[in-house]
């Protein structure tokens, strides 16, 4: 904001500021390099003292991990894919009733579904689990249906109030027009209002896939093998007694790969997101 | 005229949260009232009224916890909000080439997977040849044996991790909020020949109070939430010293099978989370308008 910046601002302050800056940049970035970088190394190199920071690098560790961990990858990406296309599903025509139509009770139904979402996993764990273990005459521990139903019930509520405030910025008379001319309800939200509101439906989307890529504390509780994710993978591994530091670090770099890049694309959107739209970026 | 049909929009998504939210936490509030060991299928389910309730309010690892739980709270947003608005005060501060790649360097820690944070950090604080312990701390002239075996230490530990990824959440909610600000106050403070502190106190506060009680309050929310990486660097250990709310629900519910008594925590955790977004709720409803 240089309209704000006094042009006085005295060296010793200009150096203080950047410092700082500087400062914070190193405590931010350190600990993701050392750990990409331990995923390129041996083992002798990564409990080397002082640290190396430059070294030949190696793919060693990747092969290991990806002959071991493959699996639990796949299964993050089927429950964090099926996850976030059931919510968007769900979750589009909600949003457009309360942004919309004539509901009564409206307030209320919008403040019980965020109170879903805010309330602590660990308040509905139990009942979720007791339930997934005699789900009518299904089983369903361990499976990648239960975690899909129950990461679907925190993204949905996510969604329905995020998309609500997407469409809420549309003008009502675009679809007034549309309808006036022969269009339906339903053909006046997929050929008008969806087109218009896709870059918030990428970022929606994007941030249901991450919380489902990320979770830990269900995946914890309702599996054990067969539907085991990414991030209960890494914790079975650091569990260990010996943990393969080297390959973990390679493991966790290919976690993390994802959201990184997300986070990088869509940087200017997330605000609005992480905020449920109270704050717009 | 629409009113029958408009309802069908809505219905999927509420027949879904009825039948995966709704029903468990009304079947979660059943179960708190009963004896429920999942390791003792023979002695039943009987109800016991608020039992577990009472229980758990008189035992010493709930009010351990709780009281760790609120210190972790205190805490966590406390530093979070000051480095994440001190990074956001100093970089709107500044303009440079390269500002957008700064930014994005700082928020990069908010999008790390938790559990992958509990790990690097605990590889960082491992004795040894860990990055902290065996190298940043003793080039600083400072030495300590183990920092996550360290009763007291360990609570830190964990928390810095826990700072170092949420203070970007912050940063961007803060960053959002200068962005937004209006310029004029500020060429005003400038002719008035007010200092950069009195400008801060009296302009860029007052303005970004909203933006700041969000940050706050989703942030608290949060916090109380913590799991992952509690779980990942200490168990909640060493003894209970990171043993919190939900660490100790997770054990009582998982480790001892007491599926009645977890319950009752849940609720109970449910009940304070709720008045927080209650607040959440009135704060964004008062800047709408």
């Amino acid at each position: 904001m240089s309209t704000r910046r006094n042009n006085k601002t005295s060296i010793l302050k200009r150096i203080l500021i950047y410092g700082s800056i500087f400062l914070f940049l190193i405590f931010c970035f350190v600990p993701i390099l050392w750990l990409v970088e331990g995923s390129f190394k041996t083992h002798a190199q990564d409990i080397t003292i002082p640290p190396l920071w430059i070294f030949p690098p190696t793919l060693e560790n990747y092969e290991a991990i990806l002959s071991v961990c493959a699996p639990y990858f796949l299964n993050s990406a089927v429950i964090s894919i099926v996850s976030t296309l059931l919510s968007l599903l769900l979750s589009i025509p909600a949003a457009y009733a309360l942004s919309r139509l004539s509901l009564k009770g409206k307030d209320t139904i919008k403040m019980t579904i965020l109170s879903i979402r805010m309330g602590p996993a660990f308040a509905s764990i139990v009942p979720f689990y007791l339930l997934m273990k005699n789900f009518g005459p299904f089983r369903l521990l361990d499976t990648q249906i239960s975690l899909i139903l129950i990461y679907t019930v925190f993204n949905l509520t996510f969604l329905i109030w995020l998309l609500e405030g997407f469409m809420n910025e549309i003008p009502l008379q675009l679809e007034e027009g549309a309808m006036l001319d022969g269009c339906s309800r339903l053909g006046a939200l997929t050929r008008i209002t969806l087109p218009l509101i896709t870059p918030g439906l990428v970022v929606a989307a994007t941030l249901c896939f991450i919380f489902s890529w990320n979770e830990y504390f269900f995946a914890l509780a309702l599996t054990r093998e067969a539907a085991v994710t990414v991030p209960l993978g890494i914790a079975m591994r650091v569990s260990f007694m010996n943990i393969p530091w080297e390959e973990m670090c390679a493991y966790s770099t290919l976690a993390i790969l994802p959201t990184l890049l997300v986070c990088i694309l869509f940087r200017k959107y997330l605000v609005r997101g992480l905020t449920f739209g109270a704050v717009k970026g | 005229m629409f009113v029958k049909k408009d309802f069908l929009y809505i219905l999927p998504a509420i027949a879904f949260l009825l039948v995966f939210a709704v029903y468990p936490t009304v079947f979660g509030i059943n179960i708190s009232l009963r004896r429920w060991i999942l390791y003792y299928p023979q002695q039943g389910t009987p109800f016991v009224g608020l039992q577990n309730y009472i229980d758990i309010f008189l035992s010493s690892s709930f009010q351990l916890a709780l009281q760790t739980t609120l210190k972790y709270v205190i805490i966590s947003v406390g530093l979070t909000f000051v480095i994440g608005f001190a990074e956001a005060y100093l970089i709107d501060k500044v303009s440079f080439r390269g500002k957008e790649v700064v930014t994005t360097l700082l928020i990069l820690p908010l999008t790390i997977v938790p559990v992958v944070v509990g790990f690097m950090w605990r590889f960082m604080y491992k004795e040894g040849f860990g990055l902290i312990t065996a190298w940043f701390l003793p080039s600083l002239g400072i030495r300590v044996p183990t920092i996550l075996g360290d009763p007291v230490l360990a609570f830190w530990g964990v928390l810095v991790a826990d700072v170092w990824a949420q203070s970007p959440l912050v940063f961007l909610i803060l960053t959002a909020g200068f962005t937004s600000l209006p310029k004029a106050p500020y060429e005003a403070a400038m002719l008035d020949g007010a200092s950069s502190w009195q400008t801060l106190r009296s302009i860029t506060l007052p303005l970004l109070q909203p933006v700041i009680l969000i940050a706050v309050l989703l942030r608290t929310i949060d916090a109380f939430k913590v799991f992952d990486i509690i779980w990942i660097m200490t168990s909640g250990g060493p003894g209970t010293a990171t043993t919190t709310l939900n660490v100790l629900g997770y054990e009582t519910a998982f480790e001892s099978y007491n599926m009645g008594k977890a319950s009752a925590l849940g609720i109970i955790v449910l009940y304070i989370s709720l008045a927080l977004t209650m607040v959440f709720v009135r704060v964004i409803g008062r800047k709408k308008k």
